[in-house]
């Protein structure tokens, strides 16, 4: 992965997470699948997580503040999460909450797939790289974490708060499911075995 | 052959009874030929009927059974009876053409068949109702997906139950803007669960980053099974595309 080597200069986002700062850690969601039911059918690495407002609205301005955050993610780790130059390791999905917060998710790609692929001719789809969570948190550090709203155990609550709605058929992006909701333990333990294995299961990990 | 044998008569010829009485005879009891408008036949099978086995020789068919069809059968073959079908079939024709056959009703999905005494009853199981749906997500939502997928609140999604498959029309739209000057936003059904296909896609280009632009167009599926889910996906040809105000709304047609 390349270095978190340049500093945050989108007019939208903050270089740092105070919180990090004051030694609060975060709580960036990661799951296994396909939540968004993408194209291909494959299972993905989804990390998600809430930002505080932005100041930014509907339409243009939330749509160039989310094409910055994808720029300052490719600068902080090399992830290619917005295509332009052919390739893409995933993509970056946003939503704007009605009081100002934002719902950020970044999914990587476990699997590559040619430029030739019906589903996304002319962008080849490269395997992302697996992330230490050094690496997963600097997604985070390019928009900074909201401290009231960090996903956790209580996700379900804390995204209902922020106006996401469970679907009658359960197949809201958001919300389901809920079962990696993992210890900084568990995420080391998980990336061990990626790196180990090679691949992904959605099967939830032991506790430590 | 004569039918009855005679004796010439000349001019003053006196004539005997057995003149007159023999042909008198072969006349009441023998058999008239074909060639002279008779059958030739002295007897025939019960049940049966004479046809013509030649163009000069009549004879008698085999037992037509009771109650059947009578069939031709052809240049010099006899007739025959057409043999019954199953209980509660009905009698057509083959794919050929060339022969009558018992055919079955069967009743397919939503119908059921009846046969009583002088009539079939097809009829509809299936209670059809007309019905219609509308979802909106008003919510402004982005992805750099250049394959269809879900934003962040998926949807709009529309469950259509008119009680059995119907032709529907779906119209659906999203107001659309890409962060990169022409990129492409494209918004696009994934009926009955299917992949969404750029064949049904709203595609909105931005000739300046950022600038909305809101689009409609509309799918026309054919015999959708009940309760089929529709629901709206998204990508972008490059860098970030916004939707807002997504909506679907779905009828049936029949």
């Amino acid at each position: 992965m390349a270095a978190n080597a340049a500093p945050v200069t989108s007019p939208y986002t903050t270089a740092v997470s105070r919180m990090r700062g004051m030694g609060q850690g975060s709580s960036m969601r990661l799951r296994v699948g396909n939540p968004y039911r993408e194209a291909h059918g494959r299972a993905m690495r989804v990390y998600d997580w809430i930002v505080p407002p932005q100041g930014v609205e509907p339409g243009g301005a939330h749509g160039r503040w989310a094409e910055a955050v994808a720029q300052e993610m490719r600068r902080a780790t090399g992830l290619l999460l917005a295509s332009g130059d052919g390739a893409a390791h995933g993509f970056l999905t946003t939503s704007l909450r009605p009081e100002g917060h934002l719902y950020l998710a970044v999914a990587l790609y476990d699997a590559a797939c040619e430029p030739t692929c019906p589903h996304h001719r002319g962008v080849r789809f490269v395997p992302a790289p697996i992330l230490t969570p050094t690496e997963a948190l600097r997604l985070v550090d390019v928009t900074t974490e909201a401290p009231d709203f960090r996903l956790g155990k209580h996700d379900g609550a804390l995204l209902r708060a922020l106006g996401f709605r469970d679907t009658a058929d359960k197949r809201d992006g958001v919300l389901g499911p809920y079962r990696h909701h993992w210890t900084a333990a568990q995420l080391e333990r998980h990336f061990a075995a990626c790196v180990a294995s090679e691949c992904y299961t959605d099967a939830p990990l032991r506790a430590a | 052959m004569a039918w009855f044998t005679y004796t010439a008569l000349v001019d003053g010829m006196v004539l005997t009874a057995a003149d007159i009485n023999t042909p008198l005879s072969n006349a009441a009891n023998g058999t008239v030929t074909v060639a002279h408008g008779g059958t030739g036949l002295t007897a025939g099978t019960s049940g049966g009927v004479p046809y013509f086995s030649g163009s000069t020789t009549i004879a008698s068919s085999g037992a037509l059974t009771a109650s059947r069809i009578v069939l031709g059968g052809g240049a010099g073959a006899a007739p025959s009876s057409l043999t019954f079908g199953t209980a509660n079939q009905v009698l057509g024709m083959n794919s050929g053409a060339t022969a009558y056959e018992h055919k079955t009703i069967t009743a397919g999905s939503n119908i059921t068949v009846t046969h009583a005494a002088n009539s079939i009853t097809i009829a509809s199981t299936a209670s059809f109702a007309i019905t219609r749906s509308t979802q909106d997500v008003a919510t402004s939502e982005t992805t750099t997906s250049t394959s269809y997928t879900d934003l962040a609140t998926s949807g709009p999604a529309i469950t259509l139950s008119p009680g059995g498959a119907t032709d529907q029309i779906l119209v659906y739209s999203a107001e659309m803007s890409s962060g990169t000057v022409n990129g492409q936003c494209h918004a696009s059904p994934a009926i009955a669960g299917s992949g969404a296909s750029d064949a049904d896609m709203v595609l909105a280009s931005s000739p300046a980053a950022g600038v909305p632009y809101r689009a409609s167009a509309h799918a026309f599926p054919t015999s959708v099974a009940n309760g089929s889910t529709h629901t709206l996906k998204y990508k972008v040809n490059v860098g970030t595309g916004t939707f807002v105000r997504r909506r679907m709304s779905g009828h049936t047609l029949s």
